[in-house]
């Protein structure tokens, strides 16, 4: 087992390359791919949990009984869209075209914020039709699925509007449009997720 | 694993699709975000009133438009496999875990 | 989480010889406070975790202590039965949370940059946050003895609905659940930082199966971790919720199932036990063939079977929920499983053995510890098999064999095994040895302790003896090994002190013994190459790896007659720690600061919003300012930049500001 052999590979690494990393992938993407796949296992129990619980409402009203599809729909094809403009402004800024970079980054920041006005919407609409957090477990399990992933969102729009600020200071260049990606591989897991709770939450009706 | 990526570390494959390929993608998941969509109006489409065609559909469609995404916006078709493979990995153990989960409160009826 | 910092540059220490960098004029080592508390140097923190683990150690033992007292004599009224639950719920999180896991935190964060040939992890600050976050959360953890009414009274695993407010009214369930989610958040920190570590950052030639044994351990430990802490997560937020907002995922008055608790917790809670042991299976992986003059036995069936023990981890949970009516499917799947598990893990058990056979054994006191590791976890792993068997777990469950079961497997396997590294890498890390003769006395009393305490657990748990009660009637025959359980417990505290006192006498002595030099046991890894303690900028020269074990081969030849040939001394070999210019990180307070902001945030959730909002000022203001404070002190070099990247671009400053917002989430 212990015979040397010869250096594996050509692995000299160059330090002036910041990609000289034994996978050739930078630290700090391989380091947000891997959060984004414990991520799986965060949303995966939150949604396991309401799918236990979403007809558990004894007697009182469910957040199924409650769902707006054709509006939900919308906001969820903003989300969508969202992933679009977000992989534009990587490719401006790839291009070291700054200005449509920014003006990308703007849109999908204010996409995001269109599909969170979208949440408020249907959560105050779903509160004054008597659906509490505290109601019943299914309301409760409900709220914090959908809470959780708008806080996603949330903090994807602020990461969104600080590359914007960094933009207009002339940080954030094509150089390092690697940032714009790494930030976009969380915008677009985000949207992943709507995917999946759009989906298994809102299109399947109950049987 | 590490031999293959360690040997490609030479060859920079930072080429991106064009935006034009990526207006194309977003045009067929929002094809197929509309598809979705109309299952939601069985008195249409009253195939989808059948449970099974209904979650079966739903669920392609759905796999599909992650797949999508995952390929192409973050890019998985053109990084080195080991992102793919370690975001899987997640997914997968993710999916196993709590698919076993629900079975056990009977979920699933 | 993702906060981007650069990779550190691989290069060698000549080529910037001419160009002294911003380290030389940090702060080394003059004993200064800011030292420490600004340091990204994964050594300095690995020390951190390995003083704060050893304070939490002896906390978790006197709490130990406290319990076999109680129990050392029938209707004892030394604590009332609502301090004992308290007692021993904090007993075990504070040996599992804070004692263990940051434990083997800190070999991972001293050894495997060292094992894999860089010079810090891939993420510095990062780990600076983890440890002062897992710090911060273990100290609001424990406040809540003082402010929060109480310790947590719910066990460890916490279950639902005693877990709720009207079974637990005081404030110590939410203490537990925001404390063990703030060191969530450290761990998870750290397991990403150190994954991307050893998949990124190993020296040239150093593939993946070269690395070694324990490096290998501790990557399986950080996947576990990075998988299994988000379901914790959930959980202690989904009780958290219901105890701070009403919500209703844990009332079974209002529909809730008691069981999402117990299932969300044991999917984490089995990967836990593995990431508890994996890390001690490691560390004897390196120790044993050190002892034994061996190559380890099987390296590749080794690696593998610490996956395969990963992957199977995942696929067993359930067997601690055998009697909660689950089903005689599941009962029946998880039973399987159960028994599988046993297999790779008595492939490492069979492989030690083998790297032993026929080898020159010197047993050291590291070597006595790891062997004792193998001893003890064999028991443990055995009476673990038992419970697979889902019938003699109905009879089992709630017992003291579970008691003593899970001590053989945490403390026979774990600790043991943790001790082992102690007396193994103590002269690496602090440039001189522990005393042997000590050292063989603080095994031999700690394993007669170990014991004396766990052994009749077994008998008196086929007895019948519930645990968790705090007290337990005379004439069930119960009295005599509790009696002893007790003794023993005083004598593995014992064995504890004197640890320390050994500690305190090995420094005393150093000045007037010999220095160890760089590679005092003829051992086979690379943190052997370079001069002990360790040199701030670890290698002078980031050396080119031929084979497993390099190091070693460095020292000696094999010839065609399959005899063994010394080639070169460890002195002549190993690097020499002279090297100037080193580039390496710089410090930062924004780490300290941030992992100050969490507990407040915590208090805040408890008694009064307000403070939510100075934490979350305080941790929000700490991301931003730490992503506009560039890696390298501009200050303390002029071409800090340029030093790795071509044209000197900031993005070290920039690359940051998206990641900022991941540390936020991590609060939930």
């Amino acid at each position: 087992m212990a015979t040397a052999t010869a250096p594996a590979t050509d692995t000299h690494h160059d330090a002036h390359d910041p990609h000289a990393t034994n996978t050739g992938i930078s630290n700090n993407k391989l380091a947000m791919w891997l959060f984004l796949s414990t991520e799986c296992l965060l949303f995966g129990a939150l949604i396991s949990t309401y799918l236990i619980y979403k007809t558990r409402g004894s007697g009182e009203v469910l957040p199924t009984d409650l769902f707006d599809i054709p509006f939900t729909s919308v906001s969820s094809f903003v989300l969508l869209m969202s992933s679009l403009t977000m992989v534009l402004a990587l490719s401006a800024f790839g291009r070291n075209d700054l200005d449509r970079g920014k003006a990308w980054l703007l849109v999908t920041a204010m996409l995001g914020a269109v599909f969170m006005g979208g949440q408020a919407y249907e959560f105050t609409a779903f509160y004054e039709e008597g659906l509490g957090y505290t109601t019943n477990p299914a309301a409760s399990a409900f709220y914090t699925l959908t809470g959780f992933h708008g806080a996603h969102v949330s903090i994807g729009i602020i990461m969104l509007m600080s590359l914007w600020v960094a933009a207009n200071q002339g940080k954030l260049t094509g150089k390092n449009s690697e940032t714009v990606e790494i930030v976009g591989l969380y915008w677009h897991f985000v949207d992943l997720v709507w995917i999946f709770i759009f989906t298994v939450i809102y299109l399947i009706p109950p049987e | 694993m590490s031999e293959t990526t360690e040997a490609a570390v030479e060859t920079h494959d930072d080429h991106h699709p064009s935006d034009w390929e990526y207006i194309k993608v977003a045009i067929i998941l929002a094809a197929v975000t509309a598809a979705e969509v109309a299952t939601y109006f069985e008195s249409v489409f009253t195939f989808f009133e059948t449970r099974w065609i209904l979650l079966t559909s739903l669920f392609t469609m759905m796999i599909f438009k992650g797949w999508l995404v995952t390929r192409v916006f973050m890019h998985l078709k053109q990084d080195k496999p080991v992102l793919q493979q370690s975001f899987f990995a997640g997914v997968l153990l993710a999916t196993a875990v709590y698919v076993v989960a629900l079975l056990a409160f009977n979920v699933f009826g | 989480m993702a906060i981007i910092e650069e990779p550190l540059a691989l290069t060698s220490g000549e080529q910037h010889a001419e160009r002294p960098l911003g380290v030389l004029t940090r702060p080394q080592a003059n004993g200064s406070w800011k030292d420490w508390v600004s340091t990204v140097d994964h050594k300095k923190i690995g020390i951190m975790y390995g003083v704060a683990a050893m304070f939490f150690f002896l906390l978790g033992g006197l709490e130990a202590l406290l319990i076999r007292t109680q129990l050392a004599f029938p209707e004892s009224g030394f604590l009332s039965a609502d301090v004992y639950n308290q007692i021993f719920t904090m007993h075990g999180v504070t040996m599992i949370f804070l004692f263990v896991m940051p434990f083997a935190a800190a070999f991972a964060n001293y050894l495997i940059p060292l094992q894999i040939g860089a010079r810090d992890v891939a993420f510095p600050r990062l780990n600076a946050l983890s440890f002062w976050v897992w710090l911060s959360g273990a100290i609001f953890l424990n406040t809540s003895w003082i402010v929060g009414g109480g310790g947590a009274d719910c066990g460890w695993f916490c279950y639902s609905p005693n877990s709720g407010i009207t079974f637990s009214p005081t404030n110590g369930v939410d203490f537990y659940a925001i404390g063990l989610l703030i060191t969530g958040i450290a761990s998870l920190v750290s397991a990403v930082n150190l994954a991307v570590t050893c998949l990124n950052m190993r020296a040239p030639g150093m593939s993946l199966f070269r690395m070694p044994v324990l490096t290998w351990m501790l990557l399986v430990t950080q996947f576990l971790l990075a998988f299994a802490l988000p379901v914790i997560t959930v959980a202690l937020l989904l009780l958290l919720f219901d105890r701070q907002f009403d919500s209703q995922f844990f009332d079974p008055e209002a529909g809730a199932d008691p069981l999402l608790w117990q299932h969300l917790f044991w999917i984490f809670g089995h990967p836990e036990v593995y990431i508890i042991i994996l890390p001690s299976f490691g560390i004897i992986s390196e120790v044993i063939p050190a002892f034994s003059r061996k190559p380890i036995f099987g390296y590749s069936f080794m690696v593998f079977s610490g996956i395969a023990i990963g992957f199977m981890g995942w696929g067993v949970w359930a067997h601690h929920m055998f009697v909660s009516g689950i089903g005689p499917i599941s009962v029946f799947a998880f039973s399987m499983a159960t028994m599988f598990i046993a297999v790779p893990t008595g492939v490492k058990i069979l492989n030690w053995l083998a790297t032993m056979w026929g080898g020159k054994l010197n047993f050291s006191t590291a070597m006595l510890f790891a062997v004792g590791t193998v001893t003890m976890f064999t028991i443990g792993g055995l009476s673990g098999v038992t419970h697979s068997l889902a019938p003699a777990d109905t009879q089992q469950t709630d017992t003291y064999y579970i008691v003593a079961h899970f001590h053989y497997v945490i403390f026979g396997g774990g600790v043991l095994g943790l001790f082992a590294g102690v007396y193994f890498w103590w002269p690496k890390v602090f440039g001189h040895l522990l005393d042997e003769r000590r050292g063989k006395i603080h095994f031999w009393a700690m394993l007669i302790g170990f014991n004396l305490t766990f052994g009749p657990m077994h008998v008196l748990g086929l007895q019948g003896m519930s645990r968790r009660i705090n007290t337990y009637s005379s004439g069930f025959g119960f009295e005599f090994w509790n009696l002893v359980a007790t003794i023993g417990s005083y004598i593995l505290g014992a064995s504890v002190l004197y640890f320390l006192w050994n500690v305190y006498m090995s420094k005393k002595d150093a000045p007037n013994l010999p220095a160890p030099g760089p590679d005092p046991w003829d051992a086979r890894s690379l943190e052997w190459s370079i001069p002990s303690p360790t040199p701030e900028h670890n290698f002078d020269e980031i050396p080119v790896i031929e084979s497993q074990d390099d190091w070693w081969f460095r020292k000696y030849n094999i010839e065609d007659d399959g005899s063994v040939v010394r080639i070169s001394s460890a002195e002549d070999a190993a690097q020499k720690g002279d090297a100037v210019g080193v580039h390496l990180p710089s410090p930062s307070f924004w780490p300290l600061v941030l992992a100050i902001g969490l507990p407040l945030i915590g208090y805040g959730l408890i008694f009064n919003l307000w403070l939510c909002v100075v934490g979350g000022l305080l941790t929000g203001g700490a991301i931003y300012a730490w992503v506009l404070e560039p890696v390298d002190d501009p200050d303390a070099g002029a071409h800090g930049h340029d030093d790795h990247h071509d044209g000197g671009d900031p993005d070290g400053e920039l690359a940051t500001v998206g990641a900022a917002g991941d540390d936020t989430e991590g609060e939930g």
